[in-house]
């Protein structure tokens, strides 16, 4: 019975979630009144209400399994813990961001819960406990707005050091070293060190205005690219390279910075391509998978094998193969998701990343403050690359690149830097909106 | 002040639209593997979900161009499968198993069988009864009939059979002895596979390595008329029964004395000794060029596993070797599948319909779900060549060693082989060839019984026992 029920409730529930991409999209345009606005949000918050209770629901009746009920109920009270720091003990955070994460989450926990109890409970709790460490962030940064500038060379220090030490002390797991363990915990630094590196780029090019100094800018950043490379985290320093290009061109406005860093990229992918035989073999698994599918060509095929197999509805939760995509659950989660909850499923899913990037590209260009504007920009462009590589890794538009999908991929070091990242970006926005409503006030009272 | 925010924005903007760009070609990728690509991907023996859709769906019937059911599912009371092959070693392996792994279009087709495009009523009933959906249909383009008389026709020996319509490149029978009866594939399995002698399991129709023999002189004769574009018609040669050079002594069949030749009769004859002089007279690296064009050591698109030949002149062949590989002994070896698309291509102007078996596939109410046809074409050889060509196979017929197919309601064009394997010269019988008929389709048959004897007494009667059946 439970078996039935997930096989077909993916019908239902894709149609709800297509409401839920629509309300996205729709309530971004002017034209809509805070009332509607507001209602929306809502809805949107039922929507994920009964995608979260109802899935969990039958896989606890479907596995038998009490755990799926604690999950559920931690899953639960994550999604109501972020809108109460940011949005009632924080008010000003955007309402349908949060409905975007807890969207993404709660995706990856369904996922998760099936495929790896473990490693559902650890996700969970890791995320509960970013939730409460990083809530004192938006404080610190409102408190604090004018100081992070100028710490430009304590965010070089900090990013170059976990760099080399991961490069130095750290575990080669896939021919590449990203995660070192500390106290016995495995934690990937490169997580954190993109968070850095953003404050350290914004840091820098406020006091470039000359040539000279955006040497020096490509130099020092240029030194965190390549501990990356050498540390053989190609996927690292591609995303650490397009903060800078990014950060770069916004600051210098010459239109030929980004043609030539892409030509730079390409460049470098070639290279790559003839001396590390690990890039070779990742762009022969990306050109023709299914003739090394024995081999480098494994992890793609089956990961479009899940994708494709089941039509657009998908398998039914619990009832596809995930288990046979290698790291299924880190960098290949949404092939999973594409798999047991369909790809129309997963379709809506590229399509709320997207809508996410967009209300970041919002908040950036709402920032005043030019620091915070490119710490904005810095952490949007990071957020949006990463996830169009992981997903372009999963469906072979791109080569696969080891990285993870903010918020849905398991992995503490992952999942504590996006909420990071989210904390930083609604931080960032209240003070701009603070210092707004007071500016507000004040232009009245001199009225 | 406006402007100058405008400004300052503007690269802001712009990086927003390359994302914008970015994900939209994410999401128009994912989209475009679903509807184009994911049937042919998923079709893959390392996909192991297709066997879990066993699950939901009854493994589809296998059925021959006409319809008549060469494999299908029986269901009893308690809903135990069964997989049944109503002609049993007929069609063994052409249609191949499923239970022990998977072989010929039970493996080609896995996918297919295991989905089902019955109506969404259907399916919607079946989910609430708890009753599993009927798989797709296969339909194949063999030909029962022409199977049945090819298959009859092999009598006893080892060896393979095939039929194919040269202008379309539907395969219309595929036999390939020893075989085995599918219907008992559980309990022979392991005999079947521990058996090295024979093999049973090898479709050799597609797979098996034969020595050309005289079949061969086809490529032999192409070569002399390319490298002698002007002269050709001027060959002659006095057959005494055999020729020496360089040590090495080579024999017409049986020793026969052919007299005075040229280069029509010396073919129609198959004499041996006429054309180990023509090899005597060829340039090594032509002929190794030729050799590529005819497919040797070439990939075609074949939906099931096959080989090509090899054929290997080392630049410094001695005259024993080029005496040998001009009559098709030596180390050169062809499968049954390459022969039979390089007379097709004699008949086709020089060009290869891709052979194709899948002809199409039917959900279980009999619509057509998606249909296949030959996506492919090889040029093997210019169309002069292959007019050329087919004057001299004719003359195999009308004069030479296949006049058993003469004087028929049909045309019949083609070459014997008998390919000596081992020193006590036994060989294998071949024939290659096609045949016309106004108002039919060119049919072109590959026969090769394994040390049967003569191809002219052998493997040409099967030939003509096919090209009776159908036109």
């Amino acid at each position: 019975m439970a078996e039935m029920l997930l096989r077909i409730i993916n019908y239902p529930i894709t149609f709800l979630l297509l409401f839920y991409v629509f309300d996205s999209f729709r309530l971004l345009k002017g034209g809509t009144t805070e009332e509607m606005r507001l209602r929306g949000y809502k809805r949107q918050k039922v929507l994920l209400l009964v995608i979260c209770t109802v899935y969990f629901l039958l896989l606890y009746f479907y596995l038998e399994d009490i755990q799926m009920l604690y999950l559920y109920f931690l899953t639960l009270l994550f999604c109501v813990l972020l809108p109460f720091i940011y949005r009632t003990c924080y008010m000003g955070a955007s309402e349908i961001m949060c409905n975007h994460v807890i969207f993404l989450f709660i995706s990856g926990m369904l996922l998760l819960s099936r495929i790896s109890t473990d490693k559902a409970f650890r996700q969970v709790e890791i995320g509960l406990a970013g939730l409460v460490l990083s809530s004192g962030i938006p404080y610190l940064i409102y408190k604090f707005k004018g100081t992070f500038r100028n710490w430009k060379w304590v965010y070089f220090a900090v990013g170059v050091v976990a760099l080399a030490a991961v490069f130095l002390f750290g575990s080669y797991s896939n021919g590449a070293k990203i995660s070192i363990s500390l106290f016995g915990v495995y934690i990937q630094p490169l997580e954190f060190v993109k968070i850095s590196f953003v404050f350290f780029m914004a840091a820098f090019l406020r006091d470039c205005h000359d040539l000279k100094s955006y040497m020096q800018v490509s130099v020092l950043a240029a030194i965190h690219v390549i501990i990356l490379a050498l540390s053989k985290d190609l996927g690292g320093a591609l995303i650490l390279f397009v903060i800078y290009l990014v950060l770069l061109f916004v600051a210098t406005e010459k239109w030929y910075v980004l043609p030539a860093g892409l030509g730079f990229v390409l460049l470098m992918y070639v290279f790559a391509n003839l001396f590390f035989t690990h890039v070779h073999a990742r762009i022969e698994a990306w050109l023709d998978p299914l003739s090394v599918i024995d081999n480098q060509g494994y992890q793609v095929s089956q990961s479009l094998f899940g994708i494709g197999t089941w039509g657009w509805f998908g398998s039914g939760l619990g009832l596809g193969m995930p288990e046979t995509i290698p790291v299924v659950v880190q960098d290949f989660l949404f092939s999973a998701i594409g798999e047991e909850l369909g790809v129309l499923y997963a379709l809506c899913l590229i399509l709320i990343c997207f809508g996410f990037v967009l209300l970041l590209f919002n908040l950036t260009l709402k920032m005043k403050d030019s620091f915070y504007r490119m710490v904005a920009l810095g952490l949007t462009t990071c957020y949006g690359f990463q996830t169009f590589l992981t997903i372009g890794g999963c469906i072979k538009f791109i080569p696969s690149t080891g990285v993870a999908l903010p918020f849905v991929s398991y992995g503490g070091s992952s999942l504590l830097a996006s909420i990071l990242i989210f904390s930083i970006l609604q931080g960032l926005s209240m003070t701009e909106n603070k210092k707004e409503s007071q500016h507000e006030k004040e232009k009245r009272r001199k009225k | 002040m406006k402007k100058k925010k405008e400004e300052k924005n503007r690269g802001f903007l712009q990086v927003s639209y390359i994302f914008l760009a970015a994900f939209l070609l994410l999401f128009l990728y994912l989209i475009f593997y679903m509807v184009f690509q994911r049937d042919e991907f998923v079709n893959n023996s390392y996909n192991k979900r297709i066997d879990a859709m066993a699950d939901y769906v009854v493994r589809g019937t296998i059925t021959s161009s006409d319809g008549t059911v060469l494999a299908y599912t029986e269901v009893d009371e308690e809903g135990n499968e069964t997989r049944v092959y109503p002609y049993g070693e007929m069609f063994a392996h052409v249609v191949g198993f499923s239970t022990n792994g998977k072989l010929g279009l039970e493996s080609s087709c896995n996918y297919y069988l295991l989905s089902s495009h019955s109506s969404f009523l259907e399916k919607a009933t079946n989910l609430f009864q708890g009753e599993k959906n009927q798989g797709d249909t296969a339909q194949t383009t063999l030909d029962v009939n022409l199977q049945q008389v090819a298959y009859n026709a092999m009598s006893g020996y080892d060896g393979a059979v095939l039929v194919m319509e040269v202008k379309t490149g539907r395969i219309l029978a595929c036999v390939s002895e020893p075989g085995f009866d599918p219907n008992e594939i559980q309990e022979i399995y392991d005999e079947l596979v521990a058996d090295e002698d024979s093999s049973a399991l090898l479709n050799r129709a597609f797979q098996g390595l034969y020595t050309p023999g005289s079949t061969f002189k086809i490529a032999t004769l192409l070569e002399y008329i390319r490298e002698n574009p002007d002269t050709y018609g001027d060959y002659a040669y006095t057959c005494t029964g055999s020729i020496t050079e360089d040590g090495q002594t080579i024999r017409c069949y049986h020793n026969k004395v052919h007299g005075s030749e040229d280069l029509m009769t010396s073919f129609a004859n198959s004499c041996n000794a006429s054309f180990a002089n023509i090899g005597l007279t060829l340039d090594i690296d032509s002929f190794q060029s030729l050799s590529t064009d005819l497919l040797f050591g070439q990939d075609v698109s074949f939906e099931l596993p096959y080989r090509m030949g090899t054929f290997s002149l080392d630049t410094d062949a001695s005259e024993a070797d080029l005496m040998e590989i001009a009559i098709g002994q030596g180390k050169t070896i062809v499968s049954p599948l390459q022969m039979l698309m390089i007379v097709s291509a004699i008949d086709n102007g020089g060009t290869a319909v891709q052979p194709y078996i899948l002809e199409s596939i039917q959900n279980s109410d009999g619509e057509t779900v998606k249909s296949f046809s030959s996506e492919e074409s090889y040029t093997l050889m210019s169309s002069e060549e292959a007019a050329l060509l087919q004057v001299f196979l004719r003359d195999v017929v009308e004069e030479g060693t296949a006049t058993a197919l003469n004087n028929q309601s049909y045309t019949a064009y083609g070459k014997t082989g008998s390919a000596e394997y081992n020193e006590d010269g036994d060989s294998h019988a071949w024939f290659v060839g096609y045949a016309q008929q106004e108002g039919m389709e060119d049919l072109a048959v590959v026969v090769v019984m394994e040390g049967a004897g003569a191809g002219s007494s052998y493997a040409v009667p099967v030939a003509k026992a096919i090209f009776d059946a159908y036109y």
